[in-house]
């Protein structure tokens, strides 16, 4: 566990301190009337620590209650209908409820564990998948025994083979998938049409491998997504938009998970939705939740304070400034490469993630079990080089636009990447856009810089397709189609051997290095906080997240 | 009377059409489209098309003005195209944990004030006047959420006491009120100053005028001359705002639901906002101004009803 803690001295006097700076991002944010982006925070007033009057401070957080787990989410659900899942937490919250076949072991060990599967195994050339059910497995709310015919309507029902009430939103993860084959109550074969590398990766141990109930998603149609039912060691029993979401111990539940986890000790898990992080901090530290995500800015006052563990959790997420390649002036790689030369990006760590987040050189981040690039070129600001790049394009005293969003250190960002490209004669404008102007402008390639960020899965090839051909005017923000880049993607999604998928990709992030189509910033960490007497499980291989059943404390 | 009513109702009526009218034509001026946004990158073709067909984006705009229009006049706001809930369920949830603050911040006000206003009233440009003005002019300026903050650092982290965020369950009366305390304070406080200066002017006006003096030559005890006598007139123009401080509130509410994470109105329209959730932005825009012209209506009649001078004015013209 990556904890960090520090000592008894002035403890008090920091914990008070650190209350009334979460008290005045909170009043900074109110005040500035922007209360949305639940992470848009980043205040750290070292005086305001020294002048905390503190002395009445409570000393004991209220009680733990041992059997009902409260944690808090970013956003509220919108829907755990594993065909449409939108949202993160829609995720965290349904990986207490619905099982796949298999799943990753929590503690980030990488390795799959059979879940609802009792035997599974693909054949060799990568076509066929065979599993045998675990027997006598139980739907909540009555819906019987978990039967092959249900991973059958489950698999084809998310890759979109069968008409549904909901058009399912990740077809892609079955992208090669023929049919599931039931040969009988407990066992089937998947066929694919070609062999598809994300299966064991990314598919089966992910969203789209997660089983329902064929009678539940037919009867519940479109409401299915806020009535869940699953086969997992907790059911969903109730959401109040907006305060909570409650789930509860199965008491049929089958026991595969106890087979690898100890039992968990909650009756109920809560997740409590509290968009804005000044107001997590603030349940956090007053004990109305347990556990949750904080924003960079509260990281050192968090650490400072011995009843709490910070721990920090890297993702596949990436963020970087873009360029389109179409524009008039960006269609010159030398002015990109110009553009990427000044910018500072050490700097717009430091500035608009409070140095919390590593910085990036290339696509994919050092976590992904492969095509990680080590030897990617790093790039520092050097304003005679980039000098030297735009007298090679000829030009000189340039105006660019920079679009941004709400995100996350967005606006530090564009700020100092103002200042860098000033210094080579290059002025940048920056735009603020709200999130829907924002895509439509950039699908339509009206935008020369842009900085965004993404989120990703456990396997490259969902990184390298945004920047592919098919969906240049749609999420290639660059606009930029390379015909090497494309084969390699194409070939690395057929290609079974990962040490030639890792060559792969790292040849793609090659190509994208040599036409200078983006200066890389950052690969995000979620910050997990929760009091020192608690322990948290962690899957880093489901997008950064954790397993709120296997908490102890 | 009749006669008024009527017309006060017909522009109340007209007043809310405008307000559906603004509504229904709002999102399609404002650049961006919400499908994609909501649905993100990996969503299928089908599915954004299908989202978009229930939620009529490709029909005509006079179409969908015209449907949307016609729908909420017969009480149907369409659903939560993220959640498939219909939004009117969605605008029951929120409704009454902003309707419990904002009428709990309002009777706050309305009980420290008057008695305040009055007070300093009593004996104009002694110290005792001179501290409740003082007071209530802080009291006016500090914006709700910075009370807010305070009142958070004060009660439930250096003190313990009291919930920070939430509201408690409607099951649970006790509870409830616990979550209300700090929201409705911090909301109410302004208002206790505003109302405290209000009614210090208009007691100060009453207390020169003849049938106080009158009262006074009776050898009346001062504090019925002012309780009973001089407040009765002087409170009047405190009910005339009532309806606007109502509307002011459920401004000041967005705020504090966010502070507090109450899932009320403000809450909901501001994440409706974020997501370019239409339909329910417009459920929730339209039941503040239900809620606006609804409070302005009653705070009318009643100023009518509490002076009689009015309608006698009425009677003669």
């Amino acid at each position: 566990m990556r904890a960090t803690r520090t000592s008894e001295v002035g403890r008090r006097r920091q914990r008070g301190g650190r209350i009334l700076a979460s008290l005045l991002a909170l009043m900074l944010v109110v005040a500035a009337c922007a209360p949305d982006d639940a992470e848009d925070l980043a205040v750290d007033d070292p005086e305001a620590v020294d002048e905390a009057p503190d002395e009445e401070a409570p000393d004991a957080p209220p009680t733990p209650d041992a059997t009902e787990l409260r944690i808090r989410t970013v956003m509220d659900i919108t829907s755990l209908d594993p065909a449409v899942m939108p949202s993160t937490t829609d995720d965290a919250v349904a990986m207490n409820v619905l099982e796949g076949l298999v799943a990753y072991e929590p503690g980030g060990s990488g390795q799959l564990i059979n879940v609802l599967a009792e035997e599974i195994e693909v054949s060799d050339d990568g076509l066929r998948v065979e599993f045998t059910l675990r027997e006598g497995v139980q739907f909540h709310g009555g819906y019987g025994e978990l039967t092959a015919e249900d991973v059958k309507y489950s698999f084809e029902r998310t890759a979109g083979l069968i008409e549904t009430a909901v058009a399912t939103s990740y077809a892609s993860d079955w992208a090669t998938l023929e049919e599931v084959e039931v040969t009988g109550t407990y066992t089937g074969t998947i066929h694919l049409s070609a062999p598809f590398a994300p299966l064991m990766i990314n598919t089966l141990p992910g969203n789209a491998g997660l089983i329902v109930p064929e009678a539940a998603a037919e009867e519940l149609g479109e409401d299915f997504g806020t009535n869940p039912i699953g086969t997992g060691p907790y059911e969903f029993v109730e959401w109040n938009p907006g305060q909570e979401i409650v789930v509860e111990r199965f008491g049929d539940y089958h026991g595969g998970m106890w087979e690898h986890l100890p039992e968990p000790q909650w009756e109920r898990i809560v997740f409590v939705p509290i968009e804005d992080a000044a107001a997590a901090d603030i349940a956090i530290e007053t004990g109305a939740v347990d556990m949750g995500q904080i924003s960079t800015g509260s990281v050192g006052r968090f650490e400072a304070d011995p009843d709490f563990i910070v721990d920090p959790l890297a993702t596949f997420d990436y963020g970087w400034i873009g360029m389109n390649v179409q524009d008039e002036i960006l269609s010159d790689v030398n002015v990109r490469r110009a553009i990427r030369q000044a910018l500072d990006i050490d700097s717009m760590i430091a500035a608009g993630f409070d140095g919390q987040v590593a910085r990036a050189h290339a696509l994919i981040s050092p976590e992904m079990p492969i095509g990680y690039w080590e030897e990617a070129p790093v790039y520092q600001p050097d304003f005679e080089a980039a000098r030297a790049h735009l007298d090679e394009a000829g030009v000189d005293e340039l105006d660019l636009t920079i679009i941004i969003d709400e995100q996350v250190g967005s606006r530090e960002i564009a700020e100092i990447a103002q200042a860098n490209l000033a210094e080579i004669g290059i002025n940048l404008q920056i735009d603020l856009l709200d999130g829907g102007e924002y895509r439509e402008i950039a699908r339509d390639a009206q935008q020369q810089l842009f900085y965004i960020s993404f989120s990703n899965t456990a396997d490259p090839s969902w990184a390298t397709v945004w920047f592919s051909c098919e969906q240049v005017g749609d999420w290639n923000y660059q606009h930029w189609c390379n015909e090497e880049f494309q084969e390699l993607h194409e070939a690395a999604l057929v290609e079974t051997d990962p040490d030639e998928r890792h060559d792969m990709y790292i040849r793609m992030q090659e190509i994208m290095d040599e036409d200078a189509i983006a200066a890389w910033v950052m690969y995000r960490t979620n910050l997990y906080t929760y009091p020192a007497d608690m322990q948290i499980s962690l899957v880093p291989e489901r997008y950064g997240k954790y397993l709120a059943y296997n908490f102890l404390r | 009377m009749a006669q008024y009513l009527l017309k006060r109702l017909g522009m109340t009526l007209a007043v809310v059409l405008l307000v559906l009218l603004f509504l229904a034509v709002v999102p399609h001026v404002i650049p961006g489209d919400p499908v994609e946004n909501i649905l993100g990158p990996r969503a299928t073709e089908a599915r954004i098309e299908q989202v978009r067909v229930e939620m009529g984006i490709d029909d005509p705009i006079v179409t969908q003005i015209g449907s949307f229009m016609w729908n909420a006049l017969q009480g149907d706001l369409g659903r939560d195209f993220a959640t498939n809930r219909p939004v009117t369920a969605m605008l029951a949830q929120a409704l009454p944990h902003t309707v419990a603050l904002a009428f709990a911040s309002l009777g706050l006000a309305v009980l420290l004030g008057i008695p305040f206003g009055v007070l300093a009233a009593t004996k104009p440009d002694s110290m005792l006047d001179r501290f409740t003005s003082v007071v209530s002019v802080s009291f006016i300026t500090v914006p709700s959420y910075v009370m807010a903050l305070f009142l958070l650092l004060l009660f439930p982290i250096w003190l313990g006491v009291l919930p920070a965020t939430g509201t408690g369950s409607l099951s649970e009366p006790l509870s409830y009120l616990r979550h209300l305390i700090l929201p409705a304070s911090a909301l109410a406080i302004t208002w206790v100053g505003y109302f405290a200066r209000l009614v210090r002017a208009s007691m100060l006006e009453v207390v020169g005028s003849n049938y106080i003096r009158v009262a006074r030559a009776y050898g009346l005890r001062e504090r019925v001359i002012h309780y009973r006598y001089a407040l009765k007139n002087a409170v009047i123009p405190s009910v005339a705002i009532l309806g606007v401080s109502l509307g002011q509130l459920l401004g000041g509410a967005v705020f504090i639901e966010l502070i507090f994470n109450r899932p009320g109105l403000g809450k909901l329209a501001l994440d409706a906002i974020a997501a370019r959730n239409y339909p329910v932005l417009r459920g929730s825009v339209l039941m503040v101004a239900l809620l606006f012209v609804t409070a302005n209506l009653v705070a009318d009649l009643s100023y009518r009803f509490l002076d009689p001078r009015i309608r006698v004015e009425e009677k003669a013209t």
